[in-house]
């Protein structure tokens, strides 16, 4: 129900968040998000599908697997379809253990080691069945006996559907990181020993490092191509991809030498240039002042607009989220070298950019290590979902704040609240109820049915108008004032001098309606009147009359909900005059007359 | 057929006369019209009409948090430049404005779906009305969506006092964020929600993929939509997924928000839905005989709006309208055919029947999923000996719903779904 404006914002900077932690490859998310768009949906919920029917034949067979699949005991749900693209990718469960690499793939999911068994058994167990039924229809396509196994449940066209997204998404390049993975199969053994200890620092780095060497150095086809998508959006949108990617460069590889370019704090706010490194404070800032105007205490600004999936409210999750982002921050505070104000206050990205600022002028070797904590930290909050359109999906926020407190069903609550059952106002209660009223009932009010002159004319409507609502206010009695009849239609015009109104029309020719200005000038130039009644006015007379004219003049294109349209064409046909019809000179409002005098002698 | 339902219709004459702003497509003023038409129609005769309380600030915190409310009911339009920061946490601004009376007309509206769901509780009516409630999107901390106080789920609050389930209906166009959101946890309020979804439209929630967490799980469904969606399609649709929810589910009460945003030619909506169309939801929704509570939601095209509530008030008092509107003070809003149905529209049906078989295919598969799922409070059906205190000769809603009409459904459910497999595959 909202304007664009606001819902556009949202999106942007949930995007935007997404995208700086939702993925280690910024091209690739830009890319998922442009080629695969519709099916990327198609694909989740296919695999959904025949991941949920599997499990349920498996289930039947005497095996349980509960879903989601969660990690552990912290409760962390884990991707099933990212995980199963990204072992396919590298090739399948058997490569895969036989190289020893789901390492590799734990950390392609932005986990942490800790987690490894998990994924492999989550992997073998759920996974690895599919994997094998799918591989063997794509190798095999002649073979009738496709339908068999575990996936009999899948109709024709579904498993066509599948088949055919797997297919087109192998065929391109897909989530799996290649060069990384190449170079991780060089330094797989030195990874495995320093596992222990969180990322291996020093082989991240030159990991990365490398990745970069050998990007440049083979002018990576699948790079360039991103670089063109990009090029046919919007400007904006190219630099924030540029700079993000350079912000994941720097994260990764903290001696960049474009690192070195980072000016001190204080020269930011006066520095002109359009470096990476200024581009991201200001985005910083940006995000910051978004999030202060919104904050709410027990929230994180990120995961406020981020809307955290709900697996991921687990409050061990929370905790460990926050232990870190606290003691990033502690050991800002301790080192005096960075006086910035946002520190304590930070996001994550906050103290990840202050924590690289920090490493740049005066690093150790041991806080490298808590900086390689801090990053997976980061991708783990981010990765919500991490492909193409789910960027752009809100998630249903959770907690506290959000759900509404449901008791247990204990049986009815007889309570006393019987008490607040509104106020019968109709049928009238008894003298009120006028007796005329039930044997004469409103009855037919078809315009054809009447005895005017000329049926269907001006005088005619207005002679039934005003017939139907003396007959309804002698049938309501004080419920034609309490249900504000008095106040409807265009009799409220008659409470107006015809001075009033020209007023009135005056000044809504002077200033539309649809500006801001507008009432409060109208209650400058109505001083005897409240907003009440400049409002009734406005809704009861000026608008039915403006919609009377169009209806004459303009049939096609009405919209009486717009207050933007101009009012000039109306000019001095417009008011009591509108009401005119040629040949009918002498229309006097002698119904409207009577209406008002009877409700004169009534009160 | 007449109608046996007692109908209690809620309706205060101080709504009209609320105006959020120049420029703001929410207009009150709507509400003022549909009750016209309403007795211009004469459907007034056939049911009773309420007036609500005006809900307290500590029934509204029954869901919101006591400091928001507590800043709605302190705000004034000419006090908000003192409190920018409160505005922005509380989402009050751009689409949520400051206006004048603006606790007061939350207060109305909140306590006609209070007092709605009271009736029913106390099975004095089995069909309540309230036009003026259904604002779905506010949460429970934060105005959204034009709406500041969720009525819907204060009175689903009041409903589940004496129902173990209660099930939420929303075919507002925009998704029924706040109501979903509430109860995302809980299996005793399943909600539905059919609504456009994509292209970034309002408000971004709602994805078939949504649907509900912890003992929620699987029971928040949503039917997201593409623009331009036609009556035979959308009516297919809702009566395959509602009477397989409600077979399922067994609510004790359902709850329908009648957002007429949904229509064609709405100024913020993109369905191509006709009066007709939208009001066969409402029809459908009847005949399960369940004590029913009606609000109405969105709604941009004034007139529409009036004409839509119109029509749906008289198919719950099982009253057919003639065409032909009759004279009354805002006839001229209806000029120039001065007709209840609407013209067509032209917005291009981007829903493929592919796309919405798959739709349909996952939300019936999470249904499924229900009947296997341990631990649902399924036993737990309201006691059908429970006597009401204070109506005896009332029957008990509860009980209408015969086997011999629960097995027609399951038939016609049946027979429909054959003939749409045929017809997709």
């Amino acid at each position: 129900m909202v304007t664009n404006g606001a819902a556009l914002d949202c999106v942007e900077i949930v995007n935007k968040c997404g995208t700086m932690g939702g993925h280690l490859d910024v091209d690739n998310v830009g890319k998922d998000l442009e080629q695969f768009g519709d099916n990327k949906d198609r694909l989740r919920c296919l695999f959904d599908l025949v991941l949920s029917g599997y499990l349920k034949e498996v289930t039947w067979k005497g095996l349980f697997r509960p879903m989601p699949a969660m990690l552990g005991n912290d409760g962390q749900s884990l991707d099933l379809l990212k995980l199963f693209l990204v072992v396919r990718e590298i090739g399948g469960y058997e490569l895969v253990s036989n190289e020893g690499l789901w390492a590799f793939v734990v950390k392609e999911l932005g986990l942490g080691f800790q987690v490894l068994a998990s994924v492999k058994l989550i992997y073998a167990k759920y996974l690895y069945e599919l994997e094998k039924w799918l591989r063997s229809n794509l190798e095999d396509r002649k073979e009738d006996n496709a339908c068999g196994g575990n996936f009999g449940f899948l109709t024709l066209e579904q498993e066509k559907d599948f088949r055919g997204l797997f297919a087109n998404r192998i065929g391109r390049q897909g989530v799996v990181n290649k060069v990384a993975l190449i170079e991780y199969r060089k330094h797989k053994k030195f990874i495995g020993k320093d596992s222990k200890n969180g990322v291996g620092v020093s082989d991240t780095n030159s990991r990365f490092r490398l990745q970069d060497r050998v990007g440049k150095v083979y002018g990576d086809d699948a790079e360039n191509e991103c670089r063109k998508e990009f090029s046919t959006r919007k400007r904006k949108r190219k630099s924030l991809s540029e700079m993000l990617s350079w912000v994941m460069l720097v994260a990764k590889c903290h001696d960049d030498p474009s690192v070195r370019e980072i000016l001190e704090p204080s020269k930011w706010i006066n520095h002109k240039g359009d470096e990476f490194w200024i581009q991201a404070i200001r985005a910083r800032e940006a995000l910051r002042q978004k999030r202060d105007g919104h904050s709410v205490i027990e929230q994180s600004p990120l995961q406020k607009n981020q809307e955290m999936h709900p697996s991921m409210y687990d409050d061990d999750f929370l905790n460990h989220h926050f232990t870190e982002k606290l003691r990033c921050s502690e050991r800002l505070s301790r080192s005096n070298s960075c006086s910035c104000s946002h520190c304590s206050s930070g996001s994550t990205f906050d103290s990840q950019l202050m924590c690289l600022h920090r490493t740049h002028s005066e690093c150790g070797p041991k806080e490298l290590s808590s900086i390689a904590i801090d990053l997976s930290s980061l991708d783990t909050s981010m990765t919500v979902e991490p492909y193409g359109d789910d960027i752009f999906r809100r998630q249903v926020a959770v907690g506290p704040r959000f759900q509404a407190e449901v008791p247990e069903w204990t049986g009815p609550v007889s309570d006393s609240d019987s008490k607040w059952l509104g106020t019968r106002q109709w049928p009238l209660s008894g003298g009120e109820y006028d007796s005329l009223a039930i044997t004469d009932p409103i009855g037919s009010r078809q315009p054809n049915s009447c005895s005017c002159q000329i049926p269907n004319s001006v005088e005619c409507i207005r002679f039934h108008i005003a017939e139907n609502r003396m007959k309804l206010k002698l049938e309501l009695g004080s419920l034609f004032y309490h249900w504000r009849f008095d106040g409807m239609g265009e009799e409220v015009s008659l409470r107006w001098t015809a001075e009033e109104e020209k007023k009135f029309k005056h000044m809504v020719q002077l200033e539309s309606p649809s500006l801001n200005a507008f009432w409060p000038r109208a209650s400058e130039f109505f001083p005897e009147k409240t907003w009440q009644d400049l409002i009734s006015y406005y809704f009861n007379v000026f608008l039915i009359r403006r919609r009377s004219y169009q209806n004459r003049v303009t049939p096609k294109s009405i919209d009486s909900d717009d207050d933007e349209s101009e009012f000039g064409c109306i000019s001095d046909s417009f008011g009591s005059y509108a009401l005119k019809v040629p040949g009918s000179n002498t229309l006097t409002c002698s119904q409207n007359n009577q209406c008002i005098d009877l409700e004169l002698d009534e009160h | 057929m007449r109608s046996k339902d007692k109908i209690s219709y809620f309706y205060d004459g101080d709504v009209g006369s609320v105006y959020f702003g120049p420029n703001h497509p929410m207009k009150p003023h709507r509400l003022c019209m549909t009750h016209h038409l309403v007795l211009a129609y004469d459907l007034h005769k056939k049911m009773e009409i309420y007036r609500p309380h005006k809900a307290y600030p500590v029934e509204l915190a029954q869901f919101h948090s006591a400091d928001y409310v507590e800043f709605l009911n302190r705000i004034t339009p000419d006090t908000q430049h003192l409190f920018s920061k409160e505005l922005a946490i509380y989402n009050l601004g751009e689409d949520c404005p400051v206006f004048e009376n603006l606790f007061e007309f939350c207060q109305i509206y909140a306590g006609g779906t209070i007092d709605a769901a009271r009736r029913l509780n106390n099975k004095l009516c089995d069909i309540a009305i309230n036009w003026a409630g259904g604002l779905h999107h506010a949460k429970k901390c934060e105005a959204s969506g034009f709406c500041y106080i969720n009525d819907l789920v204060l009175g689903i609050l009041e409903l589940l006092k004496y129902h173990t389930r209660v099930l939420y209906i929303d075919i507002d166009v925009h998704h029924g964020d706040g109501v979903e959101e509430a109860f995302y946890f809980t299996d005793r309020v399943m909600t539905v929600s059919f609504h456009k979804f994509g292209d970034m439209f309002f408000p971004g929630t709602g994805d078939v993929k949504d649907i509900g967490a912890r003992e929620g799980k699987l029971y928040a469904i949503n039917v997201p939509l593409k623009n331009g969606i036609d009556d035979t399609s959308f009516i297919r649709l809702f009566k395959t997924i509602i009477s397989k929810v409600v077979e399922m589910y067994q609510p004790g009460a359902i709850v329908l928000q009648c957002g007429a945003d949904s229509l064609a030619g709405d100024r913020l909506g993109c369905f191509n839905l006709s009066i007709d169309g939208h009001a066969a939801c409402v029809r459908i929704v009847k005949k399960f005989n369940l004590p029913l509570l009606v609000t109405g939601g969105g709604g941009y095209t004034k007139e529409n709006v009036a004409r839509c509530w119109t029509f749906e008030t008289g198919v719950l008092l099982d009253t057919e309208l003639p065409n032909e509107i009759p004279d009354n003070e805002y006839i001229k809003y209806f000029e120039p055919e001065c007709l209840l149905s609407i013209p067509n529209g032209h917005i291009e049906n981007l829903n493929s029947r592919s796309y919405l078989s798959t739709i349909k295919m996952q939300v019936l598969e999470n249904l499924r999923s229900i009947q296997h799922a341990p631990g649902v409070q399924m036993q737990e059906v309201p006691p059908d000996f429970y006597i009401p205190d204070i109506d005896e000769k009332e029957q008990n809603p509860d009980e209408r719903m015969h086997k011999h009409t629960k097995d027609k459904q399951i038939q016609r459910d049946d027979e429909y779904y054959d003939g749409d497999n045929d017809n997709d595959s």
